[in-house]
């Protein structure tokens, strides 16, 4: 007997998790209402005294400065969280010294302290009579109240976020690529040059793009070690507190637009930066 | 170069990994390492490779000693079972990676490099990858480009650790047999350790059983299929049936179910105790028996391939006992429940005592659970 066959029509493929319909409507409503919408609102308020009124407000110098200092201290604060953050992941998993288990949980500790605790913390230890600032400013360096204190408190809170990244890819790549290089010929330094840290190149720009990202908006650790003389020390987050405490709405929302923006466009890169690194050839992602 | 192990032992925390091994392998030789996971027989590549910390013994390459050298020095090519291919470099950067590395004094110059590296892609047929990096390869391929890369340094010996476990079965034959012809072209000294005794049967001069870190036997693949040294090795190198005896007064009989019935045996070794014969499946001769005459029962015929496959049995009620023997499908075949003869004259004899796992009198045993 034959069977008449509908033309034309494929059999359904099953969802891959039972309900994946639902689930993904109700994820994007939630993205939409909690994400989308307050973005939107920030995006829209800025303009309400008109686009020449925005241009003047934040090209201030006071805002310029802000702005410059924010993002300046973010950069170079991740460059060397992610060196600091290297080395540390590389103690933890290669050198296990004693008491690394202690260390390992220690890490996370800025992850769990709430921000203002960390920044009065480091505010003390820097003050010009700090544990640590007294002895340096006995050498004439002033931590506290400049944009190396600012620096000083982004690294203590990025740092989580380079080892968090680079710890797993470091413990997955296998003993063999070390042991193939030895076989050829390598020396340590070599080894550790051309084979490892290129392994973990991927790891690092995306534990370097996480802790930049965390800095420029960094508000709670940084405006007690800050000092926060406009001009010099006053950084972007805080002069939108600002902004809002004198009532100017636009204002902030127009300093905190032009910060999304911007950490948006150097999280782009990053990811580009990232997929152009030779040890991501040929791999998805 | 030859390789020459004195003495090796090594110890895992406090079981040893390998005992007391030494053999050596004369230049030019393609040697297969082989026996169940965790024999050893990786261990002791990784010794001869310089990458196993803690043994003790002696190794030397060629005339030089390398106990006290590190990898780096000992001028080998190691390709790994799983490749270990550099991900970030393409395949042109992984091959020149030996030459890269190598002291100023001592580095050939870019040109050289490159020329070099082609040659050697060309000569592991992928030079149109040179290109491409390691993800974007198939197995096969990277095989070939882990062993150009192993290959790029010239060492004087090849160091092959289970290098075809990854390749679907077609391939693995190709490329093995490729492996065979490359090493002679090259008149390279090769060790490979495999866990595939068909693999080290197929491309190997000689082979060296390992077991429980101890080298069991080592020779030719004739030397091993005609005269094991062990019970073990006899079963580790192709399929095996048992049976039991007794030697005495310069005669041999069966033991046990299989007592009653009667089969053609093998001269009887000097001296009285206990034996195991060990047979091939495929060796054992089977005939329709004659009027009156004592035999073993057919349970069994199906066709399988060139064979027919029989199941026999000392009797029906012994049926636990029952073996799988393999017989030409051109002979005449025996019909289920009819009587036979059995030729064992071609089987092994061991003392028994030579098998410290005893098996079961008449009951076959792969290799896989050995």
């Amino acid at each position: 007997m034959r069977v008449a066959l509908a033309a034309g029509r494929r059999p359904r493929t099953p969802a891959i998790i039972p309900g994946a319909l639902p689930a993904f409507g109700l994820t994007l409503f939630w993205v939409g209402l909690l994400v989308l919408l307050p973005l939107a609102a920030l995006a829209e308020r800025p303009w309400e005294n008109g686009a020449p009124w925005l241009l003047a407000t934040l090209t201030t110098p006071r805002t310029l400065a802000a702005l410059r200092l924010s993002f300046g201290c973010a950069l170079c604060a991740a460059a060397v969280t992610t060196l600091l953050g290297l080395l540390l992941a590389w103690v933890l998993e290669r050198v296990r010294p004693p008491g690394w288990r202690m260390l390992d949980a220690l890490i996370d500790l800025p992850f769990a302290l709430p921000t203002a605790v960390a920044g009065i913390t480091l505010a003390t230890l820097y003050a010009p009579t700090g544990w640590i600032g007294a002895p340096l400013a006995g050498l004439g360096f002033r931590i506290a109240g400049t944009p190396v204190g600012i620096g000083v408190a982004l690294v203590f809170v990025g740092l989580p976020f380079v080892v968090r990244t680079v710890l797993p890819v470091l413990r997955d790549l296998p003993g063999e690529l070390e042991e193939a290089a030895a076989t050829l010929g390598a020396r340590r330094g070599q080894i550790a040059l051309r084979v490892l840290l290129p392994a973990l190149f991927p790891a690092l720009a995306t534990g370097f793009g996480l802790a930049f990202a965390r800095g420029v908006g960094e508000y709670g650790s940084v405006i007690f070690i800050a000092g926060n003389k406009p001009m010099v020390s006053e950084i972007a987050p805080l002069l939108i507190v600002i902004r809002l405490s004198e009532d100017d709405y636009a204002g902030a929302a127009g300093i905190g637009l032009l910060m999304l923006v911007t950490a948006a466009l150097c999280l782009m890169l990053v990811t580009l930066l990232r997929r152009r690194l030779p040890a991501m050839r040929g791999v998805a992602g | 170069m030859g390789v020459e192990l004195r003495d090796i032992s090594c110890l895992f925390g406090r079981t040893p990994a390998v005992r007391d091994i030494s053999l050596s392998v004369p230049e030019g030789e393609f040697l297969a390492l082989v026996g169940p996971s965790g024999a050893g027989k990786t261990t002791l590549l990784r010794i001869i490779a310089g990458l196993q910390p803690g043994y003790t013994g002696h190794v030397a390459i060629g005339t030089r000693d390398v106990t006290q050298v590190p990898a780096r020095q000992r001028n080998i090519g190691f390709v790994f079972q799983n490749y270990a291919l550099f991900r970030h470099m393409s395949v042109a950067d992984n091959v020149a990676f030996g030459l890269k590395v190598r002291p100023y004094r001592r580095r050939p110059n870019r040109a050289a490099i490159a020329a070099r590296v082609s040659e050697l892609l060309e000569l592991v047929q992928v030079g149109a990858l040179a290109k491409r990096y390691p993800a974007q390869l198939s197995g096969g391929q990277r095989q070939r480009v882990a062993l150009a890369r192993a290959l790029a340094t010239e060492p004087e010996l090849l160091l092959l650790d289970e290098p075809f476990g990854a390749l679907d079965p077609l391939v693995r034959k190709e490329i093995r047999t490729w492996l065979r012809g490359l090493h002679d072209r090259l008149g390279l000294t090769s060790i490979l350790v495999t866990h595939d005794q068909d693999e080290a049967l197929e491309v190997a001069d000689r082979i060296a059983v390992l077991r429980d870190g101890r080298l069991e036997q080592i020779g030719t693949p004739a030397m091993l299929e005609d005269a094991p040294a062990t019970p073990f090795v006899h079963r580790f190198l192709g399929e095996t049936v048992g049976f039991q005896a007794m030697s005495q007064a310069g005669s041999l009989r069966l033991e046990g179910a299989w007592r009653s019935v009667g089969a053609t045996l093998p001269p009887a070794p000097p001296g009285a105790g206990s034996v195991l014969l060990s047979v091939r499946p495929y060796a054992v001769g089977l005939a329709q028996t004659q009027p009156g005459q004592e035999g073993a029962r057919v349970l069994g015929v199906q066709r399988s391939g060139a064979f027919l496959r029989y199941r026999i049995a000392p009797s029906e009620a012994l049926e636990a006992e029952a073996v799988t023997l393999l017989v030409p499908a051109s002979l005449p075949a025996l019909s289920p429940g009819s009587l036979c003869a059995l030729d064992l004259s071609a089987a092994r004899l061991f003392p028994s005592a030579d098998d410290p796992m005893p098996q079961k009198a008449g009951r076959a045993v792969s290799a896989v659970d050995a």
